[in-house]
């Protein structure tokens, strides 16, 4: 799967696109900062309910392909210019984190790389 | 012991929670830029982030400064924050004194000390209550000798 696939799901809004040719390797989810870092490889989307500043931050270290917040959580506008700057894919889908990383399974994706 | 390390030192504010991650990305790249495998400085950031966490998060700031040794990485992180009471505690995944603030943000999840210890290859942590913390973590290199191709970035 790549990027641009993303753009794909349905009743996900694409905020900034990334880099659609980047491949996307797995999934993680989760809001606990400290368990992305730890659980989180690099390629894999991240699907979340944090929408502040520091998830770039993370995401950024951990080298994730693309940030999904869930439930419809709207990002704060720091860290849409944050994923701006470094090329980041940032969707909002009105899903629950549940049922985003469920569409994402079923599309092939896995918790491991 | 050998050559003098390449010393890259970061002072981290207390309290700004929107710069959480500065430092480390700074490390992170000086370390792609240095050639060093990526595992290792995926590792190195790991380390680096949990202790900017709780330099911001608890310590009303402090420093990091990470020397660079052709077998290994160090990682010395200094405070003079309120300290740590139990760090056999402190070490439990789980325990945290974050506020639920804080918590809220995904901060303080009680897995910054287990954090460092899992990417760390030794880690020791001294604390004093009232006077700080001083955490020293050491990342080896793989045996093969780590001057390799400037990777791109």
């Amino acid at each position: 799967m790549k990027i641009s696939d993303l753009s794909e799901f349905p009743e996900l809004e694409v905020i900034v696109r990334g880099v659609p040719e980047r491949d996307v390797t797995g999934g993680v989810t989760g809001d606990l900062l400290s368990c992305i870092m730890a659980e989180a490889a690099p390629g894999m989307v991240w699907v979340t309910i944090q929408v502040h500043l520091n998830v770039a931050a993370v995401a950024v270290l951990r080298e994730v392909s693309g940030i999904i917040l869930a439930s419809g959580r709207r990002p704060n506008e720091d860290l849409i210019e944050k994923c701006r700057e470094e090329s980041l894919f940032l969707g909002v889908c009105a899903s629950s984190a549940f049922d985003v990383c469920a569409q994402l399974h079923a599309r092939g994706l896995r918790g491991s790389v | 012991m050998g050559p003098q390390p390449y010393v890259e030192r970061y002072v981290v504010q207390g309290g700004v929670f929107d710069a959480i991650g500065e430092a480390s990305t700074q490390l992170k790249s000086v370390l792609k830029m240095l050639g060093i495998p990526s595992d290792i400085t995926r590792r190195a950031t790991v380390v680096a982030y949990e202790a900017e966490m709780n330099l911001v998060i608890h310590a009303g700031g402090g420093e990091i400064t990470a020397s660079v040794f052709p077998d290994r990485l160090e990682l010395f992180v200094r405070d003079e924050g309120p300290g740590i009471p139990d760090i056999p505690l402190a070490m439990k995944e789980g325990y945290s004194t974050a506020t639920d603030e804080i918590r809220e943000m995904g901060f303080g999840a009680g897995m910054g000390l287990p954090n460092m210890k899992r990417n760390s290859d030794s880690l020791d942590v001294r604390s004093e209550v009232g006077k700080g913390t001083s955490l020293f973590a050491v990342i080896r290199f793989p045996s093969d000798p780590v001057q390799q191709p400037v990777k791109e970035g």
